[in-house]
């Protein structure tokens, strides 16, 4: 017998009991939306968290700091394989750029800053973002202003909070506007110790601190006196910046944390550097070479090798590949349970169909007979019964996408109401990508080819003079 | 010439009761292009005897030549292909498959031979018209009379053009005047197409008609 006549009659015999058919096929197709409806969910959630840190840089960055063997930290031990520690200096920098993967590197330049408009002033540690960085979800989506025009122009991006501060009621009304900035260096001192310049040991990794109300003017830098040791004046370089935009998240990236204000990286550096020139004794305290670097990768899956290059180049490296990896461990075990609850519904279906098809071939064991007696093989009869449930499967499947999709958009349309009125943007919650429609074609098919192989095989063996025997 | 050949075949029932020898020992010939009758009393086992010849059931014992060749040494497809391409049944309770038109119950040995769809559909027509049914090809059995249900399934063991046919009570279920017409359909099926006619009948007259009839009792031929 041929394939299609097979599948031909299975269709007629399946529509010669359509409610039995109709109830079967719904069960299939509850049990396939409720799988895919909870590996969706699972599929969905991942895709959200996946493309939120791949948009951030979250994967493809790592820092780099240098080691200090003098400590007794096991990590560093381990990873003292290569060469012994060494200075991140420039030297250092271009070494790293040329591990294949980098996709570029830049020095850690912080600041401290002190920004004052119209009598109001807030401080907090600055970063020196290079041009490239612009495309981060954190500058992309800024709700007011834009990114920087040039590494070396004298501008600066505040965040909304700032410019709350600032006593910008209206955020917006901010940018464009020019701040003076006083660059300095991090206290530690009382806030009402404005006169009491003698300030502690400089710290450029550290934020918070700092003194309301502090001078705009720069203070000389002849007034400090060249006297190696602790200084007596705090040095001050006051530079008038312009708001480009502000941003309403933090950067979601390694080494930033805490920092609020952002300005170009070359302009950043510029000063830098002079406010060491202008205050050599400073340098006195300043550890050699770079306390820290970014390094981007061109792709996340080259962390861990370029990890290992830079740890046996000397340096200490952090990065949350390691973490991710552990969270996609995670993630695989969630979508396995979502998988097995959603495979219950399978389970169910399956017991329906073999309960159906028992049903047809005990209703139609005289049919079967009848057919055996014209000349059917075994076979024939087993691929008759196999391609009905078969078709039950199929249209399970179909209908069972189906709903699992406007569940997925009730959820999404749901679950957004809530979202958005957190003040979140929206979120697809549900994704069935294509190869979830095909495996769910495929699973539905099988697993209802599976619940027919018993019932197939017991109308193959039935014997034709008992079935044809009494009417 | 011998088309069939039974030599002391038997078929044994294992129940719960014990073993029953519903045949026991059978040998006969049958002849290309006769008519025979298998007569007896109810539960003699001609019913059993029949299935036998038309390959739907396997001896216990005993050996069953078709042209030569043990039906035995068949595998099931092969045997398969023995009920669909060399015998045709016609049942008392005529067999149809009540969901399907006249038609499709015409098609169904064709369907297991793989014949093309198209050539299916024209013997289909072409036999419903020889037992003068083409005006009711797309009713269903429960639409047709008793005598009009057998011809369909006589032009159904026809679809595969085999040189037999093995008819258990063709007429039981009829009319006498039905059944006239059913058994005159049967002889000319004989007379004009030479086919091997093997029926079983507990009607004198149907008996009358065949060249031979072979009586059985309790399992065993009793006369010639
Ligand atoms: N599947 C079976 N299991 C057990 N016993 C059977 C089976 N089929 C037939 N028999 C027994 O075998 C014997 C012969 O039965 P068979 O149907 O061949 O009789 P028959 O001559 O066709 O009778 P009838 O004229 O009533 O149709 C009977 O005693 C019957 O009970
Ligand atoms: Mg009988």
């Amino acid at each position: 017998m041929k394939m299609p006549d097979v599948i031909e009659l299975g269709f007629d015999n399946l529509r010669q009991a359509r409610l039995r058919t109709l109830l079967t096929t719904m069960g299939v197709s509850i049990g396939v939306c409720a799988l895919v409806g909870m590996v969706s969910l699972g599929a969905g959630l991942q895709d959200n968290l996946n493309a939120r840190l791949l948009h951030s840089g979250f994967f493809q960055t790592m820092m780099v700091f240098p080691r200090f063997d003098n400590n007794n930290n096991p990590a560093d031990r381990v990873a003292n394989q290569g060469q012994g520690p060494r200075i991140l200096d420039d030297t250092a920098l271009t070494a790293i750029r040329q591990i294949p993967g980098v996709a570029r590197v830049e020095p850690d330049v912080r600041l401290f800053l002190q920004i004052a408009i119209n009598g109001k002033d807030a401080q907090a540690m600055a970063v020196a973002v290079p041009k490239e960085d612009g495309e981060e979800a954190a500058f992309a989506e800024m709700p007011f202003g834009k990114f920087f025009d040039s590494e070396d122009a004298d501008e600066v991006i505040l965040n909304t909070q700032m410019a709350k501060d600032l006593g910008f009621a209206n955020p917006n009304d901010l940018v464009g506007k020019t701040v003076h900035a006083t660059i300095g260096v991090t206290r530690q001192q009382g806030r009402n110790a404005a006169s009491a310049r003698g300030g502690r040991l400089p710290s450029f990794m550290g934020g918070g601190g700092g003194e309301k109300g502090a001078k705009r003017e720069a203070a000389p830098p002849a007034a400090s006196p060249a006297i190696p040791g602790i200084p007596q004046q705090l040095p001050e370089i006051a530079v008038d910046l312009k708001v480009m935009g502000l941003t309403a998240r933090e950067r979601a990236m390694l080494g930033n944390v805490g920092a609020q204000i952002y300005l170009p990286f070359a302009m950043a550096q510029a000063h830098q550097e002079k406010f060491f020139q202008d205050f050599p004794m400073l340098q006195l305290f300043r550890p050699p070479g770079y306390q820290g670097a970014t390094v981007h990768l061109h792709s996340a899956r080259d962390v861990e090798s370029v990890e290992k290059t830079i740890n046996t180049l000397g340096f200490r490296t952090i990065s949350i590949a390691s973490a991710i990896s552990q969270l996609k461990r995670v993630f695989v075990i969630v979508d396995m349970l979502l998988a097995f609850v959603g495979s219950i519904g399978m389970a169910v279906a399956f017991l329906g169909i073999t309960n159906t098809m028992v049903m047809a071939v005990l209703e139609r064991t005289r049919e079967i007979g009848v057919m055996k007696a014209v000349g059917a093989e075994d076979q024939d009869i087993r691929w008759l019964f196999l391609s009905e449930s078969a078709v039950i499967g199929a249209m399970g499947g179909v209908i069972g996408l189906i709903f699992a999709w406007i569940l997925g958009r009730v959820v999404n349309f749901g679950a957004n109401i809530y979202i958005v009125r957190q003040g979140l943007q929206k979120e697809n919650l549900f994704l069935i990508p294509l190869w979830l429609i095909a495996a769910a074609m495929g699973f539905s098919i099988f697993v209802s080819i599976c619940a027919g192989l018993y019932p197939a095989d017991r109308a193959a063996r039935i014997d034709p003079t008992r079935a044809l025997r009494h009417d | 010439m011998t088309l069939l050949e039974a030599r002391n075949l038997a078929r044994h029932y294992t129940t719960i009761a014990g073993v029953v020898p519903a045949l026991d020992g059978v040998s006969l010939e049958i002849h290309e292009g006769e008519v025979v009758a298998l007569v007896g009393q109810s539960g003699s086992g001609k019913s059993t005897l029949l299935n036998l010849l038309g390959g739907l059931d396997r001896p216990t014992s005993g050996e069953l030549l078709f042209r030569g060749r043990n039906l035995a040494t068949l595998n099931g497809p092969e045997l398969a292909r023995y009920r669909r391409c060399d015998v045709g049944m016609v049942f008392q309770s005529f067999n149809l498959i009540p969901h399907r038109p006249a038609m499709d119950n015409v098609v169904l040995p064709m369907l297991f031979e793989s014949t093309p769809k198209a050539e299916r559909k024209r013997r289909a027509a072409e036999l419903l018209e020889s037992v003068g049914l083409t005006k009711r090809a797309s009713h269903r059995p429960a639409e047709l009379s008793g005598g009009e249900q057998q011809r369909v399934a006589i032009a159904r063991s026809l679809a595969n053009q085999p040189s037999m046919l093995l008819a258990d009570e063709p007429t039981g279920n009829l009319d006498s005047r039905t059944a006239e017409e059913i058994l005159q359909l049967l002889l000319s099926l004989n007379r004009d197409h030479g086919k091997t006619l093997v029926l079983i009948t507990h009607d004198e007259h149907v008996a009358g008609v065949a060249n031979r009839r072979i009586r059985l009792k309790d399992g065993k031929v009793v006369s010639e």
